[in-house]
This record gives C-alpha cells, sequence and structure tokens, in this order.
C-alpha cells in the first residue's frame, strides 16, 4: 500500500451538460475518453490519470493529476455532441476535494 | 479555491457568468441587433470606410500576411481575428497601434484534426510572437447560442493550454478586455 504523502496529488472537475438532451453515465464517460483521446492521443491520455467518479442530474466529477488539470479541462470543454446527439461541457468548479466541489454546487 | 473569475467575453452570448459580453455581428447587421456591447466584423480594409456610428469595437478578420498588415496599419480596428498567418512584423505593429489579437476558443471547437492541429500550432506562434512584442492578446469563447457558453476558467485553460502563464490567460480573459473596451486609456 502506497503511503499517503507517496499519492499522486489530484484534482476533482466539476462539469454540467448544457442543452435539453438527457444522457446515461456510460455516453458521457464514452464521449469524455473519446474527446480525450482525440485531443491528448493515446500517450497524453495515459498520463493523465482520468477518471469520471460520478454522474447524475445533468452534472458531474472528473479526477485527474494536478499537472493536466487545464488539458482535462479543455477536453471537457471540445465535447461536441454525444451519440450523435448535440451535448455541451461546462465546467463549474475546480478543487481537491470532491467535498470542496459540492459546496460549490 | 477561487470559484468565480471576473471576465469580459469580447466575443461571445450574453450570460451570468460573464461581467460583460460583447456581440459580434456583421456590419451590415449592426442596426438590428443593438443591446449591450456590441461590434462588427469587418472582412477587407475597404469595408473600414462604411463602418456604422455608435459601434463599441470594430474587429478585422484576417487570414492573410497582407490582409492582417493592412488592418494593423490603419490603426482604426481594436481586434484581429483569426490572425494567422502571423509574424515578427505583425507583432511589432500590433504592439505600437494597440491592436489586440483574438484567440477564439470556437476556430478550435470547429475544426477537427489535421486542421484542429494547424490552429492549435498558429495560435501557439501567435502567443509566443505577442509575449515577446508585448502585443495585447485576448481569449473569446465565440459561443453563438445559451448552450455554447464556456465559463471563464475553460477560457483560462484554453489560453494554458496555448502556452500562456496563469496570470497571463487571467489577464487575457478580464485586464486586456476591458483596456480594449476602454481604448487603451
Amino acid at each position: 500500500m502506497i503511503k499517503k504523502t507517496q499519492r499522486e496529488k489530484r484534482r476533482y472537475i466539476l462539469f454540467e451538460l448544457t442543452g435539453e438532451e438527457t444522457f446515461k453515465r456510460e455516453e458521457i464517460v464514452t464521449a469524455i475518453w473519446n474527446s480525450c483521446l482525440e485531443f491528448l492521443g493515446e500517450l497524453g491520455a495515459s498520463r493523465t490519470s482520468l477518471w469520471v467518479h460520478e454522474y447524475g442530474n445533468r452534472k458531474g466529477i472528473v479526477s485527474c493529476n494536478t499537472r493536466s488539470v487545464d488539458e482535462i479541462i479543455m477536453c471537457l470543454s471540445l465535447v461536441r455532441e454525444i451519440e450523435n446527439k448535440s451535448a455541451h461541457i461546462r465546467v463549474n468548479g475546480v478543487s481537491g476535494t470532491i467535498r470542496g466541489l459540492k459546496m460549490v454546487s | 479555491m477561487q470559484r468565480n473569475y471576473l471576465a469580459i467575453d469580447l466575443r461571445g452570448y450574453p450570460s451570468d457568468l460573464f461581467e460583460a459580453v460583447c456581440e459580434v455581428v456583421p456590419a451590415e447587421d449592426f442596426p438590428l441587433s443593438k443591446r449591450g456591447i456590441t461590434g462588427v466584423e469587418v472582412f477587407t480594409s475597404s469595408q473600414l470606410r462604411n463602418v456604422p456610428k455608435g459601434v463599441d469595437l470594430i474587429f478585422a478578420r484576417g487570414g492573410t500576411v497582407q490582409r492582417n498588415r493592412k488592418f494593423l496599419d490603419s490603426k482604426r480596428i481594436n481586434v484581429l481575428s483569426c490572425p494567422y498567418p502571423f509574424d515578427s512584423v505583425q507583432a511589432r505593429c500590433a504592439a505600437e497601434n494597440k491592436i489586440a489579437l483574438e484567440l477564439c476558443f470556437r476556430e478550435v471547437m470547429n475544426a477537427q484534426a489535421y486542421l484542429r492541429a494547424k490552429v492549435l500550432a498558429s495560435f501557439q506562434k501567435t502567443v509566443n510572437l505577442a509575449r515577446k512584442y508585448h502585443a495585447p492578446l485576448v481569449i473569446t469563447s465565440g459561443s453563438s447560442s445559451d448552450d455554447e457558453v464556456k465559463s471563464p476558467r475553460q477560457l483560462v485553460a484554453f489560453g494554458k493550454v496555448l502556452g500562456l502563464d496563469y496570470s497571463e490567460a487571467k489577464a487575457s480573459i478580464y485586464t486586456i478586455p476591458r483596456r480594449v473596451l476602454e481604448g487603451f486609456e
């Protein structure tokens, strides 16, 4: 088990889906990963430690390491359509803890 | 944690996320859609003679070296959009005449694959030259509907991906746009 001090530092990004369409969690996860792979490539995406934590009620949280926050925000911003339906993602906040993000929302 | 950024979007759709938003319309549509801060976009230097009165900002759409140089020498425009192909002469001219160079997020979002890579490379070159010659840079969202509105944090991330520092990216969404609106007084 890795010591707490040796763990990679993470940032949590709160995002919101804009538009009228609703999507399942799996569709959102696929769209985010596809956007990330398209923009950063396979090697770049592997270095971000991207993880989609939760999604519900049009809001969700993704996490990544501290070095790649801006790249991940950029990837989220570049999502234009999900399952051939128009969809855009807006970033509402970045925090070091999930609790901090829930205070924003 | 900083939750809100002060931000001005010089080409966007009105939103509560921004302190002020400038809507950019073609010169011929200007009198019909005047609400809040409005800018007009010109495509040729001859159109500059027919710019309607009451316009807050004049945007010029670049695209070629000759056209960019004409716009930058004219001193009548406030912002040069699509400033590529960009070179050091244009950067010096933009700095001297206090004409802001626009980095529009929409340009990147609408392009894909090879074209997106070329647009990003052009933006990075523009950023490098603008930093070297102290030319003003503004980051805009280019959104045309409520769904497409990007938050100020997303625009800062865009600036950082292009090679700006955090403070420079923040200045490009608030301090410099405010100075552009005030006419660099």
